[in-house]
């Protein structure tokens, strides 16, 4: 009798720290605060990592998604890092390029980009710019040696599609004419199919994702004239890449930085973080958890079914390279403030 | 002939004739359901909730998924219309117009006609709208198309000249009130640079104002600008919200008929409606107002509206559903999605591997499909406008129930509606700030729908303006189209000013300003009218400041609209000084009648009531701040039940467990709403 008791007791010593690690998540609801609103693609995004994520956490809590839709999705940012409780119940979905605020000073950043927990990415994605084909220009370089600069969109300045054209004025010298105030992506694409304007920026996910896009490429409507990755997509093979044009014309040091400081935001991707207090068994249990949905077969399945691109990014990555990007030279920082029409 | 077959066979698969076609119509009825609370409810969003009913479709056929979520989808608007008109509420934020016109019906004891007449024609607006979905069809394509920017703008500049119509008679009132709600428009980031415009960034610190970079929330601003001033009347009148008998006035078949009586006025909002679902961007928020506005225009006799106008009810009810139909084009014709519902329900397309675009208009392809959407539109609009039909007469009764059991739920519902709006308290103060305006305005008898109509086409007109300006240069000026819709704009103004002095010269002989009988209790001194318009010039002289020192230096683009807008604002601000002045300078000097009511011995009483019910009203906003929504639902409710109504106390705690469980089980339990934890315990860590 009392050798079975003491064998229970010592099984139970022996399961305890197990025990503890499902106790965290055990019957509860972890968050994922989303900085955009229903229905968008980052929501998108959150809702079916929402559905995976919980198995693959000790105690397999659920999950729901919140939309915190503001500031270009600074709000969440604000909140997840100083205001929701560091336990571990709450995680968030921001804007890859929130630290571009960061480092223009900003007042109204109110958290350390290299300070969150980085859980890791489901997608990251280059740039590419489209251009309508019934337009003169027909490579970069008709862009950089065009009278008339083609008419690109953007909805406000600091956004992909008004930096990206931006940073290749700097970079290798292109001109564009952007016309800012476009509210959204669909309201873009219309303006260039209505020849409006001529040229957007944005990521090659997009481009490969939209049904728009797939009409297009059938039609011969639009094409891409350059993708901003240090290697080329394998889909666009013959599409040379802002990195070789900034060697053919000879780009300078400070340019090259620039571009590195902007383009990190594509790795980032659609980043998953949480508060920087949680403990780091919790932090730890995240990120794993994060990176097994990733590899998850359902989960897979279902994005490939709603047509979202998985190519994760683990959270080291994020962290390493979150730490790198905010220490960035004065001149850097300026330029990139000019670049940002800040 | 193939369109026909694809018309057809669309009809059969959502109909309960074939084993497809019931499982269709099933989930179609669930779908209904769903959407006739979404619509019911302030507070429950009808995109927020397509994307939560999203991951069931997954193992539904297309037609089914798409009976499921467009059924639930086509009817918010028509069941929204209910809590609008019953309680001056706004039940969605397209149908909140429906309050300026429906909610005084019910108070003269009418709520039954004005539902008959809002469920009519929100009927007629989604067969109206699912036809022209159907016609459009063939021609989606040229027909998004043929709206650029410039055009936008233009249509945009059309609706503005509504708002003299809508001024009641006091023109310059009504077009500051307009000017005010386009600057409201302005606040936040501006479209173009992104440079803060009036979020107070002095004043308020940086977490209000990144609040405010989104600019400020048009539901926010209705439920504040309509329901506050509603809940006040309500308990300063300690009645029910009928006034009158209800039903005396003919009840729900009234309103039916009503429709048909103007049945011209149906279908054009119906037609407004769809085509501004059409551009891409904008929906049923901004369609409601342009229609009821559009309505006010149209009639000979402007004075009734806002008094009970059953045409104000027609356009709107009609508009705010017909925009579904024309919503879904530029998503059906080029995989574009135009709105947020039409966004989510473009990831249903692609769960069901579905490619939104031509192909949903090849006959062998998805046509029938697309077909189905006109249908489900269609016919989950006769479904619920039937169901409603069944309990509207018992519905309008509501009306009879005595204010202090309504108060605290509705005090509940607007801070719902507001917090839901971003998930967030700044809507909430956004409430009572705009609660306060809209108790004024009233009180000083300033017309709140031009507000409104500015605040829904402030951000288009400025946005496309310069659109418009960067992609053409001044050349857009001569595009045919803008051209066209300028001779319209001429027209308009030509016509409301002929209007203007017709009635002038019609009312000259009439005695002065013969009163009609105030729908709210007046309880300020007519002193205070002067003192009012005195803040709008204030107002407007700081937003000139603001606008010269603080946004010009930073950029002279965001600086153009305020600028234009804000110096014929300050005019026409004076001039509603003068006015008034004038208007108390005649009462003192005894030329017009003493004011009837300042002499009644009920005063006293009034103010008092009137008093409680604003403390209520912020004691329930501080309830919630500090105990959160989940305890300060049945703990404000049972305190104002059983102290402020007088109730007994049973009645006082049944009532008010009930509606803290019915909000705990549907906000919190089932819906997840991120309800922050009451600072009450953060302050002594009751949890941790």
């Amino acid at each position: 009798m009392k050798a079975i008791l003491v064998a229970v007791l010592f099984l139970a010593l022996l399961l305890r720290p197990g025990q503890a690690e499902a106790d965290v998540y055990q019957g509860k609801t972890v968050t994922i605060i989303t900085g955009t609103s229903a229905g968008s693609t980052y929501d998108t995004y959150a809702r079916l990592v929402a559905q995976h994520l919980g198995k693959h956490l000790p105690g397999s809590p659920s999950f729901v998604v919140q939309n915190m839709p503001g500031g270009g999705s600074m709000i969440a940012a604000n909140f997840a890092y100083g205001v929701s409780k560091p336990d571990g119940l709450t995680i968030a979905s921001i804007n890859p390029a929130l630290y571009f605020n960061q480092l223009a000073g900003r007042k109204e950043v109110q958290f350390d980009w290299s300070k969150f927990n980085w859980l890791g990415s489901p997608d990251r994605s280059d740039h590419v710019l489209y251009m309508r084909t019934d337009t003169p220009y027909k490579t970069i370089h008709d862009v950089r040696t065009a009278a008339n600069p083609p008419k690109c969109t953007a909805t406000a300045t600091g956004t992909t599609g008004h930096y990206l054209p931006k940073l290749l004025e700097e970079t290798i010298g292109t001109k564009f004419h952007i016309i800012l105030g476009y509210p959204g992506g669909p309201e873009m694409d219309l303006a260039v199919e209505r020849n409006e304007a001529q040229c957007r920026a944005f990521t090659t996910t997009a481009w490969f994702g939209g049904e728009l896009y797939r009409n297009w490429r059938k039609d011969g409507f639009a094409r891409l004239l350059i993708q901003t990755g240090r290697k080329r997509d394998e889909r666009l093979p013959d599409l040379p890449s802002l990195y070789e044009l900034m060697d053919q014309y000879r780009t300078g040091e400070n340019d090259r930085r620039l571009a590195d400081v902007v383009l990190a935001s594509n790795i980032f991707g659609r980043p998953y973080v949480a508060p920087p207090g949680i403990s780091p068994d919790q932090a730890r249990m995240l990120r794993e958890a994060f990176a097994k949905t990733m590899a998850d077969r359902e989960f897979l399945a279902e994005a490939k079914r709603r047509n979202l691109e998985i190519k994760p990014a683990a959270g080291e990555e994020l962290e390493k390279l979150a730490t790198a990007i905010v220490v960035q030279p004065p001149e850097v920082v300026a330029r990139m403030k000019k670049l940002l029409g800040k | 002939m193939e369109y026909i077959e694809a018309l057809y066979n669309a009809l059969i698969n959502i109909l309960p004739f074939t084993s497809q076609g019931q499982q269709a119509f099933f989930f179609m009825l669930v779908g209904v359901f769903i959407g006739f609370w979404v619509g019911i409810l302030p507070g429950l969003g009808g995109a927020a909730t397509l994307a939560l009913m999203l991951p069931f479709i997954y193992k539904m056929d297309p037609t089914t998924a798409f009976a499921f979520l467009l059924g639930a989808n086509a009817v918010t608007a028509t069941t929204g219309d209910i809590t609008s008109i019953l309680f001056g509420v706004p039940g969605e934020g397209t149908t909140a117009s429906t309050i300026v016109d429906g909610h005084p019906m019910a108070k003269k004891g009418e709520a039954g006609r004005a539902l008959g007449a809002a469920l009519m024609s929100s009927l007629v607006g989604a067969i109206f709208g699912a036809f022209v979905l159907a016609a459009a069809i063939p021609i989606a394509a040229p027909l998004v198309l043929s709206i650029g920017s410039p055009e936008f703008f233009m249509l945009a500049i059309l609706g503005i000249t509504f708002v003299g119509s809508l001024s009641g008679g006091n023109i310059v009132k009504g077009l500051m009130a307009g000017g005010l709600g386009l600057m409201i428009s302005i606040i936040g980031l501006d479209p173009i640079r992104g440079v803060p415009r009036f979020t107070f960034e002095g004043i308020l610190g940086q977490g209000p104002s990144i609040f405010l970079w989104d600019g400020i929330d048009l539901v926010a601003v209705t439920i504040g600008l309509f329901a506050i001033p509603e809940i006040i009347d309500l308990a300063v009148k300690g009645t029910s919200i009928a006034r009158e008998q209800v039903g005396k006035l003919g009840g729900v078949m009234e309103g039916v008929k009503d429709t048909f009586r103007h049945w011209w006025l149906v279908l054009k909002c119906s037609a407004l409606g769809a085509y501004v679902g059409l551009l891409p961007g904008v929906g049923g928020g901004t369609a409601q107002w342009v229609a009821y506005a559009y309505a006010v225009q149209s009639s000979p006799d402007k004075e009734r509206f806002g008094k009970g106008a059953v045409e104000g009810v027609l356009g709107p009810g009609a508009a705010n559903n017909s925009t579904r139909g024309g919503d879904l084009i530029t998503t059906v014709a080029f995989g574009i999605p135009s709105s947020v519902s039409t966004a989510i329900l473009f990831g249903a397309f692609l769960i069901q591997g579905i490619v939104p675009g031509p192909d949903m208009l090849n006959p062998a392809k998805h046509l029938t499909l697309t077909f189905s959407f006109v249908w489900i539109i269609i016919v989950a609009n006769i479904i619920t406008v039937a169901a409603c039909f069944l309990f509207l007469n018992p519905l309008a009764k509501i009306t009879k129930i005595r204010g202090s059991l309504l108060i605290p739920f509705l005090l509940v519902l607007i801070y719902l509606g507001g917090f839901t709006a971003k998930n967030s308290f700044g809507d909430m103060i956004m409430v009572l700030i705009f609660g306060a305006l809209g108790w004024l305005m009233v009180q000083f008898d300033w017309q709140r729908p031009p507000l409104l109509v500015g605040l829904v086409l402030g951000t288009i007109t400025e946005r496309n303006f310069w659109i418009s300006t960067q992609a053409y240069g001044a050349a857009w000026l001569t595009h045919p189209g803008v051209l066209i819709i300028g001779l319209f704009i001429v027209g308009a103004i030509v016509y409301s000013i002929s209007q203007i002095l017709r009635e002038k010269r019609k009312s000259r002989p009439a005695v002065p300003e013969a009163a009609p009988e105030p729908e709210i209790v007046m309880l300020s001194s007519p002193i205070h009218r002067p003192i009012f318009a005195l803040f709008f010039v204030a107002l407007f002289i700081y937003v000139l400041r603001e606008t010269f020192y603080e946004i010009q230096p930073m950029e002279e683009r965001a600086a153009l609209f305020p600028m234009v807008l804000g110096i014929p604002c300050l005019a026409l601000a004076l001039l509603a000084f003068g006015q008034e002045f004038f208007y108390i300078l005649r009462r003192t000097t005894g030329r017009t009648d003493p004011p009837a009511i300042s002499s009644s011995p009920e005063l006293g009483a009034i103010r008092r009531r009137a008093v409680s019910i604003v403390a209520w009203t912020l004691g329930f906003f501080l309830a919630i701040w500090l105990l959160g929504f989940v305890i300060a639902v049945p703990v404000a409710s049972f305190l104002y039940f059983r102290f402020a109504g007088g109730e007994k106390w049973p009645i006082s705690i049944l009532l008010s467990l009930a509606a803290g469980v019915f909000f705990y089980g549907l906000f919190d339990y089932f819906l997840h709403l991120p309800f922050p934890e009451g600072v009450v315990f953060d302050w002594f860590n009751l949890f941790d």
